[in-house]
């Protein structure tokens, strides 16, 4: 008796799982279809894709396109980052990696112990936006190189735009941008603040409300009388109606975030977004058509997925990289 | 018989002590004290009722038989979560699979064989050892009487680091399983991967409820069925072990609706969110299989810049609770089933 007790509460263990497979049988019949028939190739395979967040949706778009053409080759994309995509790509675990930066030195130097050959390939574009809340006028509309490394350096105590400089007006700046995780930090710091004398990059004052998710971000811009955020050029155009973004002067005169200023490059804090593709994986069918696929519709995935474009010249330069290897 | 009390005296007046509480009147203090408890519960409530209310005002629109049937997705309004679902029904068959039978051996053996047989057996191998028993038989006799010295002590290790255990941080543990099942073991970065490591998060938490399921089972159901003659394996399997099993499951359960809801280890296992093919269903292929769990799915949405994706967020939360408060039903039916008072 004792026994069949222990059965029954197995059994009802076994209800756990089952209830809950159930809800996720009934669709099992979706798992292999989905593909236009029309165009369908014999390639097949397995491609192992890993790296930035920022990348992954554009990756993601493209794989799906590519998954509706070849059904039979099998695309995973994971988002450790960029940082962590390049550790387990240069151990040869994934095949491609996506980057919202170049490859640093010392992946480079490992990639190359573990005998792992790339090539980088641009597959769009991206400009750190600085927005602050919609219909609020801090004195000016654009902003500075030298006034943005004043409000942002280490050490720095700047909490009301009066104090950025003469023309702005006398309103608290509260601030806010992404987590020291992330490669927007990484970028912002080393375009603004550049690197010290040892050849490091400046890490940014920390007293700021920071987070890995940029939709936090946005949150904090928004609740702010007049706050400062930046993040990537996507996050701003999905909240344009409650946030206004500043032009940047690098130098060369102010310059707005826009699609075609951060494609052609002339917005300042504009940024190309690469995947890595290994030499050894490109050798494989699936993977260079993949590839080629990918760069070939490029233009068209970036527009659809909310990304900026990479220009015309860099995608041309890609395809021949992935030709010529 | 001697303190007859003589009649006619009246009875005493009743003792303050037997006096209905309720009479009582009670303390100001005493009043502020019942209203802070119930205020902060009405916190508590109305945080829960918030939360689930916002969640699911935000994700029902999103909520549909082609949500949970569609694959992963970079737009919106075609993303699935039936990958995230399939990933994570295949890792709680695995975890439990291996968390249970694991977690409840050793609770028994801490809580009924470890330190109570010591004394008994030490003096039975003694007895042994002096009988005159030579050679190898005698040499493992010495073996086992020298562990049985420092059993307590290690029980007492295990014990200690156990509660520990279930107090550090899930990143931590898979950083573990990286390292021991992908680089030890060789196992890929799958459903398996992810699975064992969920296992081994929630390893101390069965065996904690466990030990605590079986030490409220009255020691005199052990001892009753030991003096009829029972070995203590026998007491243990056929009376304590079903009597504590409500409240073993009911643990198990908490542990599994701990595991479900894990993102930081699976993220270090190499957990994905989109793949062009949905997971099996079959936990055996579960080591070639991508590793999709629900929220790692939910934290990628999140984090998507267009606010469509916010609301499939959501509507994956909505499923998550949905499955998280099946498991808790199946607990409170167990628990009902087979639950005895003594």
């Amino acid at each position: 008796m004792k026994a069949r007790r222990i059965y029954a509460s197995l059994a009802a263990l076994a209800v756990v799982g089952g209830s809950v497979t159930l809800a996720a049988c009934g669709s099992s019949s979706s798992s292999s279809d989905t593909s236009g028939g029309s165009g369908a190739t014999d390639l097949a395979g397995k491609i192992t894709i890993d790296g930035s967040s920022t990348v992954a949706p554009l990756t993601t778009a493209a794989a799906e396109a590519f998954n509706g053409k070849n059904p039979d080759v099998n695309i995973t994309v994971g988002t450790s980052g960029t940082g962590g995509g390049f550790e387990v790509f240069c151990k040869g675990e994934t095949d491609i990696s996506n980057a919202s930066r170049e490859i640093k030195d010392e992946e480079a130097e490992a990639c190359k112990k573990a005998g792992i050959e790339y090539v980088p390939v641009r597959v769009a574009s991206d400009g750190i936006t600085l927005v602050t809340k919609a219909g609020v006028d801090v004195g000016k509309a654009c902003l500075t190189f030298p006034e943005l490394k004043k409000i942002w350096e280490p050490g720095s105590k700047v909490n009301n735009w009066s104090q950025v400089g003469s023309g702005f007006k006398d309103l608290p700046l509260a601030l806010a941008g992404a987590g020291s995780e992330s490669g927007t930090y990484d970028f912002f710091n080393e375009t603004i603040l550049g690197e010290d004398a040892k050849g490091e990059v400046i890490q940014s004052r920390q007293d700021y409300s920071a987070s890995e998710d940029d939709n936090v971000t946005v949150r904090a811009v928004t609740d702010a009388e007049a706050g400062l955020g930046y993040f990537g050029f996507s996050y701003y155009e999905a909240n344009t109606d409650t946030m206004q973004a500043f032009a940047v002067d690098g130098g060369k005169g102010c310059v707005e975030p826009t699609i075609d200023s951060i494609t052609k490059g002339d917005y300042p804090i504009s940024r190309p977004l690469y995947i890595y593709v290994s030499k050894k994986a490109l050798a494989r069918p699936e993977v260079k058509a993949f590839v080629t696929d990918y760069v070939d519709n490029a233009t068209q995935l970036a527009t659809d997925a909310k990304f900026v474009p990479a220009p015309q010249s860099a995608l041309d330069e890609s395809k021949q990289a992935i030709g010529a290897s | 018989m001697t303190t007859l009390e003589a009649p006619g005296t009246p009875p005493p007046p009743p003792a303050a002590a037997t006096r209905p509480l309720a009479r009582k009147r009670s303390r100001p203090s005493e009043q502020l004290f019942k209203w802070l408890v119930m205020g902060l519960t009405a916190i508590t409530i109305a945080m829960l009722i918030w939360l689930i209310s916002s969640v699911v005002i935000k994700g029902a629109g999103s909520l549909s038989w082609a949500f949970l049937a569609d694959k992963p997705s970079s737009n919106p309004d075609k993303a699935g979560f039936n990958s995230a679902l399939r990933g994570s029904v295949v890792l709680m068959i695995i975890t439990i699979f291996f968390a249970w039978p694991i977690g409840v051996a050793a609770a028994l053996y801490l809580e009924k064989f470890a330190t109570q047989s010591a004394e008994a057996s030490e003096r039975k191998v003694r007895e042994r050892l002096g009988s005159g028993v030579s050679g190898v038989h005698a040499g493992w006799l010495r073996v086992r009487l020298s562990w049985l010295r420092v059993r307590p002590r290690v029980v007492h290790l295990v014990d200690v680091n156990i509660s520990n255990l279930a107090a550090v941080p899930s990143i931590i543990y898979g950083l573990l399983g990286l390292a021991i099942f992908v680089g030890i073991l060789g196992i890929s970065k799958s459903l398996l991967a992810g699975g064992l490591t969920l296992a081994v998060l929630i390893l101390p938490i069965i065996i904690i409820a466990a030990r605590e399921a079986l030490r409220a089972v009255p020691i005199s159901i052990e001892q009753g069925a030991m003096a009829l003659g029972a070995t203590r394996w026998q007491a243990v399997r056929s009376q304590v072990f079903p009597a504590a099993l409500p409240g073993i499951l009911t643990g198990t359960i908490l542990a599994m609706s701990r595991a479900i809801g894990e993102t930081a280890p699976l993220i270090v296992v190499g957990g994905i969110v989109f793949g062009t093919a949905v997971p099996s269903l079959n936990p055996l292929d579960a080591g070639n299989e991508a590793l999709f769990a629900m929220p790692l799915q939910i934290y990628f949405w999140t984090d998507q810049p267009q606010a469509s994706f916010q609301a499939i967020a959501a509507a994956g939360i909505i499923v998550l609770l949905a499955t998280l408060l099946v498991m808790n039903l199946v607990a409170i039916i167990l628990r009902n089933r087979y639950s005895k008072r003594w």
